[in-house]
């Protein structure tokens, strides 16, 4: 079954996604860039990054922007406004229409525009290994009849079906999964490489209604590059007195370092500019060196961003809405990383926005999801079912330990081994506990059942293998099966997924707000069961040394480890910890000095349990990994 | 003695329901499988692209230090800076990136991008190179930034 993309046509970038396994997934082009240049050599058919490359070889017949003309008529204001620094030549075709002519033929924008669609079908293509004959494309919300039929047009002449023209803005707010949501407004601020957008929208209950949009045709990312570049030519020109706008070299390695910058202050608070040899004076190399700090790019592109808000302002007022009756904001184009621009409109809203997904990819995401409503694929996919919360067992110390954790999908097994706490220990509970909490008196018990008959051993040294199985139904099959013996039990429980979404929801809540105090009683367990292992370790290493440790060494271990079982009583958590440290020093020595003795010639007898501290508890399990450090 | 004629159809029925479900189940099954199929084949394919492209990610950065130590041999004329030069373009060439060699050469944007426009006698030609450009294996690594010639009579003409 071909499956159907949706295309995010940009002014000065394209994008295309596509829904696969239910969620939406951004396809790379064959550059390997999640965006394609809206650019086209109209001679050669090349469209994206090799034709940009051209732009300056072929300014004629290198089309960019075409957006811009799409649908309109040459006699527009916005085309008589735009054919004054387009480099290329637009002129009054067939109705009135805007085309442009190169080397003599004339081309609709469709025509241009379905050259871009296509290579962005045949990415598609290859990426998916199949044919793509069905499209979502978005259009600004702003286009009018003409403009969207064009655009269809478009797509038709790329060999798309267009199924559905979409707003950018509604694209946008479905891939945040708005429309799930009841009947609420939004704000889309959409600021892109060379144009600005403002919608309000209403959203929800099967409703998309734009309420008022508005925007600057004229205002992009851009413009900031260009106000950083300006910035580093002037301050160059003040520290060295030379004017590096004319030199061609120069000025490309400052715009590249200005980009550069602009991106990582997203991220960080200074960004070093270093741009060695960057021209010559009097035969001398002269460098560039320079720091731009956050604060310095924020006020010079300020005016830039204060821009936006005029706009802002008069989309709310054509909705006859005050920034407080917005209940969500959320933020689409690359220039929104910018925190600075995020914190304005945080500001001017009076709510902070929404800026989970990648501004450069909504618009196709939500184009995708469009396309997978339209499709039936979001509608009617078997959503799988997973686990809402983590299934474990209770091991030492009455700690959770997890097999299956939350959101897993069903079907789904694990199993894992355990051992025993104590030595001789013949049976194992197995306490099944479903909760997200690290602590199993926190958790819920679904039920316990007891393995018996293991033949007696030094802990650590059984293997118990416990096997969650977790049916498409949410049955949960637990098996215990002693490896030694083959052994097992096994319970079955029909109730691990049967709660109600809001018993699911406060068990999360709980688990989040007890994240802290959690992690505190997990290490303090943690401290009592490292210190618990290394007295029996200490206990077993003095037995099997016997008199050959000279006695003095016996006394300080045997006080130290007397120390060790005074503080896990009072259980205060460093006193423990550095008590073992402690212990752990000492007993390091009898291992030198029993190496250092070359005793290894006598087989000592295993010997019959030497430490009793078995609280009901702790006839639990412990990983496999720590026991393997307990048993050597 | 009527109860089983009643029965029996409805029983017919649930047995071509059942059938019904347990096709769509299957279809659903074979569908899910081909599905995991498909994605075993791309994740194993994403993963050898992820591990290029984060090679190249990582060296791409070092081709900047190479350009400056490029500008640096213009001034500075130590024997010593060239073995440091030679020892980064071993590096580089040992992950195959190699300088690409396309001055004098007609200007292909697949690998260039022109940044000015020379007059000259011909047309289309890589004049100079404003930053070199680099490959790894078969693929573009970084785009050249070079200047073109173009013939000044050509232009006036296409006006």
């Amino acid at each position: 079954m071909s499956k159907t993309i949706g295309i995010d046509l940009g002014t000065t970038n394209s994008a295309v996604a596509v829904m696969e396994g239910g969620k939406p997934k951004i396809i790379h082009s064959k550059e390997g860039r999640n965006v394609i240049p809206s650019v086209v050599d109209v001679v050669s058919r090349v469209v994206g990054d090799v034709a940009k490359r051209q732009m300056i070889i072929k300014p004629k017949q290198v089309v960019f922007s075409i957006k811009r003309l799409v649908g309109r008529k040459y006699k527009d204001e916005s085309v008589q406004r735009d054919i004054k620094w387009l480099p290329y030549i637009v002129k009054e075709g067939r109705d009135g229409m805007a085309v442009i002519e190169v080397e003599g033929k004339t081309y609709t924008p469709q025509e241009v525009s379905a050259m871009i669609l296509k290579k962005i079908k045949e990415d598609a293509e290859e990426y998916l290994g199949d044919k793509v004959d069905k499209a979502v494309i978005t259009v600004p919300a702003y286009f009018d009849d003409a403009q969207r039929q064009a655009t269809k047009q478009a797509g038709e002449i790329a060999g798309l079906d267009v199924i559905r023209i979409i707003n950018e803005p509604t694209a946008a707010s479905l891939a945040y999964g708005l429309e799930k949501q009841k009947l609420h407004t939004i704000a889309v601020y959409d600021f892109g490489g060379g144009t600005f957008d403002i919608t309000i929208l209403e959203l929800g209950e099967g409703v998309f209604q734009v309420k008022a949009t508005n925007g600057d045709t004229h205002l992009g990312g851009d413009d900031f590059d260009k106000t950083i570049m300006d910035y580093l030519i002037t301050q160059f020109k003040k520290e060295n007195g030379i004017d590096l706008s004319k030199d061609i070299q120069a000025t490309q390695r400052m715009r590249d370092a200005a980009e550069k910058a602009k991106i990582e202050l997203s991220t960080s608070l200074e960004s070093e500019i270093n741009l060695p040899f960057i021209t010559v004076k009097d035969s001398q190399p002269q460098h560039f060196v320079t720091k731009l700090t956050r604060a310095k790019l924020e006020s010079l592109v300020e005016d830039l961003i204060d821009k936006s808000f005029g706009p802002a302002k008069d989309c709310l007022k054509d909705a006859k809405m005050k920034p407080g009756d917005i209940n969500e904001v959320i933020l689409v184009g690359g220039m929104t990383r910018m925190p600075k621009m995020s914190e304005k409109v945080k500001e001017f809203f009076g709510k902070e926005p929404n800026k989970s997904v990648n501004p450069d990819e909504a618009v196709a995401i939500g184009a995708a999801i469009q396309a997978g409503i339209l499709q039936g694929d979001v509608k009617d996919v078997v959503l799988l079912d997973v686990t809402p919360l983590t299934l474990g067992v209770e091991t030492l110390g009455s700690v959770s330990t997890p097999l299956i954790p939350r959101n897993t999908a069903i079907p789904t097994s694990k199993s894992e081994i355990f051992s025993t706490a104590a030595d001789n220990q013949t049976q194992v509970e197995i306490n099944i506990l479903q909760g997200e909490r690290p602590m199993a008196k926190d958790n819920k018990s679904l039920g316990r059942f007891i393995l018996e008959g293991i033949p007696p051993a030094p802990r650590g040294v059984p293997q118990v293998e416990v096997s969650f199985d977790l049916d498409a139904n949410g049955i949960l099959t637990v098996k215990a099966k002693d490896k030694a013996t083959g052994k097992e039990q096994s319970i079955k429980i029909t109730g691990s997924t049967g709660l109600t979404k809001d018993e699911i929801t406060k068990i999360q809540q709980e688990a989040e707000k007890h994240a802290e105090e959690d992690k505190k009683e997990t290490e303090k367990i943690e401290s009592r069961n490292k210190a618990d292992s290394l007295v029996y370790t200490a206990e077993k290493s003095l037995k099997e040394a016997g008199d050959k440790a000279p006695k003095s060494l016996r006394d300080e271990i045997e006080a130290k480890i007397k120390k060790v079982k005074e503080v896990l009583e009072k259980g205060d958590t460093s006193d423990i910890e550095s008590s073992t440290k402690d212990l752990s020093d000492s007993l390091q020595k009898v291992g030198q000095y029993m190496y250092d003795k070359n005793k290894a010639s006598e087989e000592i007898k295993s010997d019959e349990s030497t430490k009793k501290d078995e609280s009901p508890k702790e006839e639990a399990k412990k990983g496999e990994v720590e026991e393997g450090e307990v048993v050597n | 003695m009527d109860t089983p004629k009643k029965i029996k159809p409805v029983k017919e029925e649930i047995k071509s329901e059942v059938k019904q479900e347990t096709l769509e189940w299957k279809n659903k099954y074979l569908r899910a499988l081909a599905d995991y199929h498909n994605l075993e084949k791309r994740t194993s394919d994403q993963l050898n692209s992820g591990i290029i492209n984060a090679k190249k990610t990582f060296l791409s950065h070092f081709l900047s230090v190479l350009d400056n130590i490029d500008r640096a041999e213009i001034f500075i004329t130590d024997p010593g800076l060239k073995i440091v030069r030679d020892e980064l373009v071993k590096v580089l060439k040992d992950e195959q990136i190699v300088e690409m060699d396309i001055l004098s050469k007609p200007f292909n944007p697949h690998v260039a991008e022109c940044v000015a426009l020379v007059d000259d006698d011909n047309e289309g030609i890589v004049k100079e190179i404003v930053r070199k450009g680099y490959m790894i294996g078969d693929t573009l690594l970084r785009p050249a930034q070079v200047k073109v010639s173009q013939k000044k009579l050509q232009v006036n003409k296409s006006e």
